[in-house]
């Protein structure tokens, strides 16, 4: 009775899947979603990111003008394998991203800049996604997409995975990623009435599980495919691609052993859940600065104490206020991440490198 | 070509300076984001479906089809935020009650996602007045000017001669592999598709190589230029759309 009860709804569940869905795209907040001071929080965000892909990206073109138009067809790939339907695994179609299979070809720094690109592309050519949330699609696709990717695809093997099982989570986890951090951006940007950001967060995160995560297996499974074939039958190619992931540090072409960058992920996880521990914790507590928690104390120990300064310039309303918060915090952590990126830029060695790109080109060429 | 490119080229605002309208889209779209209300978003969107139905005479058919594409995506999201859970069961339209939680669609909820499905639905039709009626490189080539750093607009412009390239391999791979029972079923469906991006890759990037030794024989030093042709500022335009602004402004100041 309970199996033939469970056999039905799952068909229900099947027959709706089947019939309802249209292909599935990845999921590209559309133009006009968000409001004016969240896209543009977003594009701030996302600004120095594509600075430090593009500086990076440049300083590799310096020594060859050719891997411009390499990059260029990675770019072009990427667009048009996202207009490709691939079998899903529910029995409909859905269209892959391409980020994963990017980040783990040309790093992630080259993955950035092509995303961007594509995105700009996407909503150009297709009308998938928009210019003002471009900024939000950018950090959550190319940015935080490709870094997990690419963070997951090098410290898979050196957590002991093999390289297969390394392929498929970069490709799927950078796919939930990316779903996830778009859940995040609509949620901050439309926190529930009760329950706040969290009930709002989960809210986005079901509604649109339904499509993602069919579509990152899906995904997962199309780049072992791809990454299997092409270290069979196209090392060489391979080689040329990784190019660009050498301006990420110091390590290898082969990308096997990163330690550091697993340590980098491992602090950034810390701090995530630093952050995280006291809201999730006390769901309730009221978060007041140390100007209201003063006002507070000042009026338990004097009742009678009487105002006499008042600012210059008061926020025409509590939203106005918000904003410039917000503006404040996104132009604080821009030149922040500007300087990082700067330094990381100019500490670098250069002679090594330019042996192993010569190298690479050759052997390239000589295939 | 897609139809967005067929038409860039041949409706009759193709040859309207892109730097106008692309500043005029944009303040369009900052305007009606801005507004608070329903009225605003409406006014755009019916003056920007004036503009490219009728003024850059795109048939009316495949501007309802282009506000469709994202149909999928604002359904589901306008959805998200009309739906609310709560304790009280005040202030539902519509809802389900189980173990003290109340779940379902709120007065509230649906207001802020009427009004985000019309803001939505006016910065698409502010978007698609530039796409439409503007054929890429001249979308690029405004960029340019606008001083978007130069790698990435060389990027934007050779990506664009690949991807027709690539799109063509790929359709006859496609063809070929579906001919041969390819995509039958979800294993050897998914199989092909494996080996149709793998070979994709290897074969563009021959081709790619192809052409960079092409130019380098020809002098490339790592730009390409093209022939542009330069389209002149006209002043009936730009007062035609600052006074669409400058109405869209007082409406919004007014309400």
């Amino acid at each position: 009775m309970k199996k033939t009860l469970i056999r039905k709804i799952l068909v229900y569940a099947a027959a709706t899947l089947i019939i309802a869905a249209p292909p599935a795209h990845a999921m590209h907040i559309s133009e006009g979603f968000l409001p004016i001071p969240w896209a543009g929080l977003w594009w701030l965000i996302m600004l120095p990111f594509l600075a430090r892909g593009i500086h990076n990206v440049k300083k590799q073109l310096g020594h060859d003008p050719r891997l411009k138009i390499i990059l260029a067809l990675a770019g072009a790939f990427a667009f048009v394998l996202s207009a490709l339907k691939i079998p899903s695994v529910t029995g409909s179609c859905s269209h892959p991203t391409g980020i994963g299979l990017c980040a783990i070809l040309f790093g992630p720094a080259a993955a950035t800049v092509i995303g961007f690109v594509v995105l700009v592309f996407q909503a150009l050519v297709l009308a998938h996604g928009g210019i003002t949330t471009l900024g939000a699609n950018t950090a959550a696709m190319a940015i935080v997409g490709a870094l997990v990717a690419y963070g997951i695809f090098t410290s898979v093997p050196w957590l002991g995975g093999s390289r297969r099982l390394s392929v498929f989570l970069a490709a799927m986890l950078g796919d939930l990623a990316a779903y996830m951090t778009t859940s995040l951006q609509l949620a901050c940007a439309f926190p529930g009435s009760e329950g706040g950001f969290f009930a709002s967060l989960a809210k986005f995160s079901s509604i649109f599980a339904v499509t993602q995560i069919p579509l990152a297996i899906s995904e997962g499974l199309l780049t072992v495919m791809v990454y299997n074939l092409l270290s069979r039958y196209a090392q060489e190619e391979l080689a040329l691609f990784s190019i660009f992931k050498k301006t990420e540090g110091s390590a290898p072409a082969t990308g096997l052993k990163r330690p550091a960058f697993g340590k980098n992920l491992v602090l950034l996880m810390a701090v995530l859940a630093l952050a995280a521990v006291p809201v999730l914790l006390l769901p309730h507590a009221d978060f007041s600065g140390a100007d209201a928690l003063a006002k507070k104390t000042i009026g338990q120990i004097n009742p009678g104490y009487k105002q006499w300064f008042f600012s210059l310039w008061e926020p025409p309303s509590g939203k106005i206020e918000g904003l410039l918060f917000a503006l404040q915090a996104a132009l604080g952590a821009g030149v922040i991440g500007y300087i990082f990126g700067f330094m990381k830029g100019r500490s670098k060695p250069c002679a090594r490198e330019e042996e192993d790109l010569n190298a690479s080109i050759a052997q390239g060429q000589n295939k | 070509m897609t139809g967005i490119e067929r038409y860039a080229y041949s409706n009759r605002w193709s040859r309207v300076h892109p730097a106008e309208k692309i500043i005029f889209a944009l303040t369009t779209l900052v305007i009606s984001l801005l507004s608070g209300s329903f009225s605003v978003p409406c006014a755009v969107l019916c003056l920007t479906g004036i503009c490219i139905v009728v003024l850059a005479e795109i048939p009316l058919r495949f501007y309802l089809k282009l506000l469709l594409i994202p149909a999928g995506f604002l359904l589901a999201g306008t959805a998200a935020v009309a739906c609310g859970l709560s304790a009280q069961p005040a202030g539902f339209v519509l809802s389900v009650h189980s173990s003290g939680m109340h779940f379902g669609i709120t007065t509230a909820g649906l207001t802020q996602a009427g009004l985000l499905f019309m803001h939505s639905l006016s910065a698409l039709s502010c978007l698609y007045l530039v796409i439409i009626t503007t054929p890429v490189e001249r979308v690029t080539s405004a960029l340019e000017r606008a001083g978007i750093p130069k790698i990435l607009i060389e990027m934007m412009v050779l990506m664009y001669r690949f991807i027709f390239i690539i799109r063509d391999n790929a359709a006859a791979i496609h063809t070929a592999q579906a001919a041969r029972l390819g995509h039958v079923d979800w294993r050897t469906g998914m199989r092909s598709m494996g080996t149709l991006a793998a070979r994709l890759l290897v074969r563009s990037l021959h081709r790619s190589q192809a052409m960079s030794w092409a130019l380098m024989s020809r002098g490339y030093t790592g730009s390409l230029s093209f022939f542009q042709q330069e389209l002149r500022h006209s002043a009936g335009h730009i007062i035609f759309f600052i006074s669409c602004d400058i109405m869209l402004i007082a409406m919004l100041v007014l309400q």
